[in-house]
């Protein structure tokens, strides 16, 4: 005993210190379990290892990469990016010929903090390593471009202007984040004027912004007043600091100590255009080139000549954001008479600001979105429609969608339309270079203008002036040089949505016109001159005369059964054909069976006076029904994180369905359910897929369908690989080296390069140094789309797919095909336009050329993720003519020409039903009308089950069991929802849905490049991490100390307080 | 009772169970003010640590203060641990930047008084029990 009472600070320090160690590390144990993935795969720890008994001759590479050497890849990939670029950025402005800069005319100064702070990508899934991105600087100056010394040391030099001061920079949290444009004031830049003269071709002007996850480009200065504190007025205008430096830029260009001034826009973000329309300011030349990733090699060679511009605008460029009417109804509004029906309406919380459950944004505009109101309402002004209102085309738009100048010119004639088959026409025009100097590309765009006549007036369906149907792009032109382009056009896409009369595509009666087009602009006067207009007759509305030699009318009968069923076989069965139909009356208020009182006007050709323009306070008032309360509680069945009112309370309801066979072990693996014995493939029908998913357990297929943070689930039983799905929508962003699925991986471990130990890959110091090099990060898509080059985007989708392939990912989070509603969507450099047509042409060559490298694509986020703010739940209000021409359409081809095999459910709700617990979408649309054949996984699930703090609005066995989607991107479901135990018994329905969500898991997988380097004779052992190994042990060794600190001071205190209390006593 | 000679003989570590106690009270009051209507309160966490200070009161109004560090320090320490279960997530949320570029005021604001009621707690255990008639932990061991 006296011995225990020795030591007794050691004994409290010891037994302190272990009890602190103890609680640590047992909640970190708890929270590291529950993250496990992410933990194993942030550390690149070892979760399984292969046996391998393949006979070597069999070749296993089911999927082959294109190179040899990943260090090919590399510098194939890097080529690419730059490519993108090349192609994709647009020329908008070249007065006098100021652009390029030939030999003798590149001593330059450039200007602006952007030159040197470069936007490479966006933030969050759209963000890219920089880490081999050529920035500006160098990139003019591998061009050729000799740059002012003094300029370029002091926009570099943090003891100069790059300073915190002068830098763009952001602070502040997700829809309350800051972005400062900042840049160095003209006050300060003129001190480096003597500079000026001797680099005096040219002042380049960089400007740019950035946009990403998490927030738009909203309320940054949005008060119209720019205070000088480094937001601007308008995050998307120029600020006043930018405005000085040009016009100071622009009165040395009139007094000629510049030969010419040129503008740089380094922004996915359409900004505003006011300024290079304004004499004030001498801009001589303007370049837009996105964001430009790892690409950014080419923008000096366009500045030089060695690259002609060929890139035309896949979004409007408006004179003034504030004339987008789209904006009028961009953001999210609270339901009148919500907290009168006990649902939330208070703001999330400091992370998530806004309210998921009460929330709701209408897509008013309808149809006219970006060139699609531009230039019918330009249109309807030109023909003096009726309540056309006031309307000034050039005091709107900046430059037009498709707009794009080149160093040559172009010249298109022999347009001819022909019809090939019962469905099909073949536009063919001659494109020929007239220019004298500069070869060049051009691309050819084909709108067709619909008759808006009795038929569509009396059924509500809106049709704009000019629709982009197809494009083409033509090789390089020398001077002089012709190419006969030929571009077919799908009658199918003549048809309109009827959602109010027929409930189907139409073909409306009434005169087409198809013509050939430089921009949407140029289409509508080249169909309004077919129509007899010239800006004579019209009294000079008409600003432009258009060339009736490149249209063609042609008259159409009124047809509803032409392409009322859906050209792609539907997934659920494997044979029908579906009618389409209307399947999103719910999400059009005006259709919608709980709509109460509520009614909205959409947008209409009719009456363009009752469109509102009131950006504050133009937007519909909604007001929340008993029934739309319903549905939104209907979502979260279990409470789990907010117990649901119970006037709302509707858990999943048991049933007496049978539970499908569990655990009977046939020996089959996931291998051997590619091909059957003859060796003909095994489809998805076929019966022995129930012998084989037989096989799993209760446990096994919760596993596949519970868990999917950024992978599908692997399984040993039946070899089934963990996989890896990545982020995102402009290429992996992830290392070559990192998973022993890659080819990367297998191809050093096959030359002796790699050693065994607890991370998943460790290679030698023999093996290739690229195992830390990350894929190759792309330009933003808008660039790509505005390159209108299929075989470009084709050859993009190349090197995403080899770059999966050989970083051993065989899913990507991507691409992006939402929508460039409004220029202040903060992602927009993960989507490709403000057009359906365009993003979805575009996505799906893409996809197909991923897809062919056994790379499934998950197109995000379907549909209507239109905008970040409140982009958790917002209920989306659009008409089915909209949804399914515009924001369905982008999702749609990818699929039906694209092969698309995945989706991304939206954030976003369609009416009251979260993308993720839509069925309409994801069973009848996607797999019925589309064929999709893989999975639908959630957006980030934790962001939606209420743990990211915002109230709760999506379980996800509601979503499984409705068929809305088959795996979360988190593992919740699994890990501490426990789904698995709460519906193990009495939920046979639920049973099913999730065996055949499993089912779509493992198809998927099978035909993907996670199986590569397997075959029927290889096998999975599953193990735990080392780390689970070690915090184990640490818990126990800890846990025993404590213990023996309890021990000691139990046995040195009790007796003390006994005696006392006998003292005492 | 005779308040002076009751306080003559109380060693620091009394005063630093006093501290600790109000300590605890403010530390749960402002994590339910901050995250009251969130889903990062744990209500048991700031259970334990009102239920800690009202129980380390009870101890001293029986002379039993001797025990109320101990006490402290274990509802403190695992009210704090229920704390960072609920909040980790959105811990990693800002680490990893998807959607956020620092932690708001509040935020450490909340940190700084759970720490220091936690800090208060751990250091009373090693205070003297009483002025003179014994000596703190340190003096005694050696």
């Amino acid at each position: 005993m006296k011995i225990l009472k020795k030591f007794k600070l050691f004994r409290k320090i010891a037994t302190v210190v272990s009890f602190l160690l103890f609680g640590i590390l047992v909640v970190g144990s708890v929270i590291a379990w529950e993250n496990s993935n992410q933990v194993s795969t942030a550390l690149n720890a070892k979760t399984f290892y292969t046996v391998d008994n393949t006979d070597p001759s069999v070749d296993t590479e089911y999927y082959k990469s294109d190179f040899k050497k990943v260090d090919d890849l590399i510098a194939a990939g890097r080529n690419k990016a730059a490519d993108v670029v090349a192609e994709g950025s647009v020329l908008l402005k070249n007065e006098n010929n100021a652009l390029p800069l030939t030999e003798g005319n590149r001593k330059v100064s450039v200007f602006g903090m952007r030159a040197v702070d470069v936007v490479y990508g966006g933030t969050g899934s759209g963000g890219i390593s920089s880490a081999d991105a050529v920035n500006f600087t160098k990139s003019m100056e591998d061009a050729g471009l000799e740059l002012n010394p003094t300029l370029k040391n002091n926009y570099s030099n943090k003891e100069i202007w790059y300073t915190n001061e002068y830098r763009p920079k952001s602070s502040g949290w997700g829809s309350n984040v800051i972005r400062k444009i900042n840049d160095v004031p003209w006050s300060v830049v003129e001190s480096a004027s003597s500079s000026f003269d001797a680099y005096s071709d040219a002042a380049i002007f960089f400007v740019g912004r950035v946009g990403g996850e998490g927030s738009d480009l909203l309320g940054h200065g949005s008060d119209g007043i720019d205070k000088g504190d480094g937001l601007g007025a308008d995050y998307l205008g120029l600020s006043e600091t930018e405005l000085g430096v040009l016009k100071g830029l622009s009165d040395l260009r009139k007094s000629n100590k510049f030969k010419r001034l040129i503008v740089i826009i380094n922004s996915a973000s359409m900004i505003e255009g006011d300024f290079l329309h304004s004499s004030e300011y001498a801009v001589d030349a303007a370049l837009w080139v996105g964001t430009v990733g790892m690409g950014g090699a080419a923008v000096g060679k366009i500045l030089a000549g060695d690259i002609v511009p060929s890139g035309h605008m896949s979004d409007t460029m408006w004179m003034d954001n504030a004339l987008n009417p789209a904006n009028v109804n961009f953001g999210y509004w609270t339901y009148e008479g919500a907290q009168e029906l006990d649902v939330p309406t208070k703001p999330g919380n400091m992370w998530v600001p806004e309210p998921t459950l009460s929330s709701y944004v209408v897509y008013q505009e309808g149809m006219y979105l970006g060139y699609k109101y531009t230039e019918t309402r330009y249109e309807d002004y030109v023909t003096d429609a009726p309540n056309v209102g006031s309307f000034n085309y050039k005091n709107v738009v900046a430059y037009p969608f498709g707009y794009g100048l080149s160093y040559t010119n172009f010249e298109y004639s022999d347009f001819a339309v022909t019809k090939k088959d019962a469905r099909n026409y073949e536009v063919s025009v001659k494109v020929t270079n007239k220019g004298t100097v500069y070869s060049g590309r051009e691309s050819v765009q084909i709108y067709v203008s619909k008759p808006y006549g009795e038929y569509a007036r009396t059924n509500k369906i809106q049709v704009p002036s000019v629709e982009l149907i197809n494009f083409g792009k033509t090789e390089v032109l020398k001077p002089g040089a012709s190419e006969v382009l030929k571009i077919t056009l799908d009658e199918k896409f003549f048809a309109s949505y009827d959602a109010y009369g027929a409930k189907g595509y139409v073909l409306m009666d009434g005169d087409y016109y198809v013509t050939a087009a430089k921009n949407a602009h140029d289409a509508v006067n080249n169909v309004l001159a077919a129509k007899g207009k010239t800006p004579e007759n019209t009294d000079g509305r008409m600003d432009t005369a258009g060339n009736n030699a490149l249209v063609k009318k042609f008259a159409l009968g009124f047809d509803k059964e032409k392409y009322a069923y859906s050209d792609s076989v539907s997934s659920l069965d494997g044979k029908t054909h579906n009618r389409v139909s209307n399947l999103f009356d719910f999400a059009d208020i005006n259709l919608y069976s709980g709509r109460g009182t509520n009614s909205v006007q959409y947008f209409t050709r009719d009456n363009w006076n009752a469109m509102p323009t009131d950006i504050t306070n133009g937007h519909p008032n909604l007001v929340m029904t008993e029934q739309m309360a319903r549905e939104i509680y209907a979502q979260t069945p279990d409470g789990l994180r907010q117990p649901v009112p119970s006037q709302y309370s509707q858990p999943l309801q048991k049933d007496d369905v049978a539970y499908p066979t569990m655990g009977k072990d046939s020996g089959l693996m996931l291998m051997d359910m590619m091909y059957d014995s003859d060796g003909n493939p095994i489809d998805f029908f076929n019966p022995v897929w129930d012998v084989f998913l037989d096989q799993l357990t209760y446990d096994e297929l919760c596993q596949i369908v519970y868990r999917g943070y950024h992978l599908t689930s692997g399984i040993a039983k039946i070899t089934k690989p963990e996989t890896n799905d990545e982020n995102g929508p402009n290429g992996f962003n992830q290392s070559y080296g990192k998973s022993a699925l890659g080819l990367f991986y297998r191809t050093e471990k096959a030359a002796g390069h790699t050693t065994e130990g607890s991370n998943e890959t460790n290679y030698t110091e023999d093996a290739n140094p690229n195992a830390n090099t990350k894929t190759t990060g792309f330009p933003a898509n808008g660039l790509l789309a505005a390159s209108f080059d299929i075989k470009l985007a084709g050859e993009v989708g190349n090197i995403i797919g080899n770059d999966g392939i050989w970083s051993g990912m065989s899913g990507l989070y991507g691409i992006g095909a939402n929508i460039h509603r409004s220029p202040y969507l903060g992602r927009v450099a993960e989507y490709y336009s403000e057009d359906g047509m365009l993003t979805g042409i575009i996505a799906a060559y893409e996809c197909k050329e991923i897809e062919a490298k056994g790379v499934h694509v998950y197109n995000k986020h379907c549909a209507v993720n239109d905008q970040e703010t409140c982009r958790h739940g917002v209920g989306v209000w659009i008409n089915e003519q909209a949804l399914r021409e515009i924001y369905l359409r982008a999702f749609e081809l990818p699929i039906t020409i694209g092969g698309a095999y995945n989706t991304m459910a939206s954030f976003a709700r369609f009416g009251t039903y979260s993308g993720s617990a839509c069925k309409e979408l994801g069973t009848d649309f996607l797999r019925g009308e589309c064929g999709m054949k893989g999975i639908i996984v959630t957006d980030c699930y934790t962001d939606m089950n209420g743990k990211q703090g915002s109230d709760p609005y999506y379980e996800h066995a509601y979503g499984v069991l409705v068929g809305g989607c088959d795996i979360p991107d988190g593992n919740d479901p699994y890990d501490t929802e426990k789904d698995h135990e709460r519906y193990k018994e009495g939920f046979g329905e639920l049973a099913w849905a999730v065996r055949l969500s499993a089912k779509r898991v493992l198809w998927q997988t099978l035909h993907s490049n996670a199986m590569n380097g397997f075959s029927s004779d290889t096998r999975i052992v599953q193990i735990m991490p080392w780390w689970q190994q070690l915090l184990i042990s640490l818990d126990v060794i800890i846990g025993f100390l404590f213990l023996v600190g309890v021990a000691w001071t139990l046995a040195v205190e009790i007796p003390e307080f006994l005696q006392k209390r006998k003292m005492t006593a | 009772m005779d308040f002076k000679n009751y306080l003559k003989d109380k060693g620091a570590r009394f005063y630093a169970v006093l501290v600790t106690m109000l300590l605890s009270l403010v530390a749960a009051i402002v994590y339910a003010c901050i995250y009251g209507n969130t889903r990062f309160m744990s209500w048991v966490g700031f259970g334990l640590m009102i239920a800690g200070a009202i129980l380390a009161g009870v101890l001293v109004a029986f002379k039993l203060e001797k025990y109320a560090p101990t006490l402290l320090l274990v509802m403190n320490f695992v009210g704090f641990l229920f704390y960072v279960y609920y909040i980790y997530f959105h811990i990693s949320v800002v680490m990893v930047g998807i959607q956020a570029s620092g932690f708001p005021p509040e935020f450490f604001v909340n940190v700084v008084f759970l720490v220091l009621a936690l800090a208060s707690s751990v250091a009373s255990i090693f205070m003297p029990l009483k002025k003179g008639s014994e000596q703190s932990a340190y003096a005694s061991a050696q």
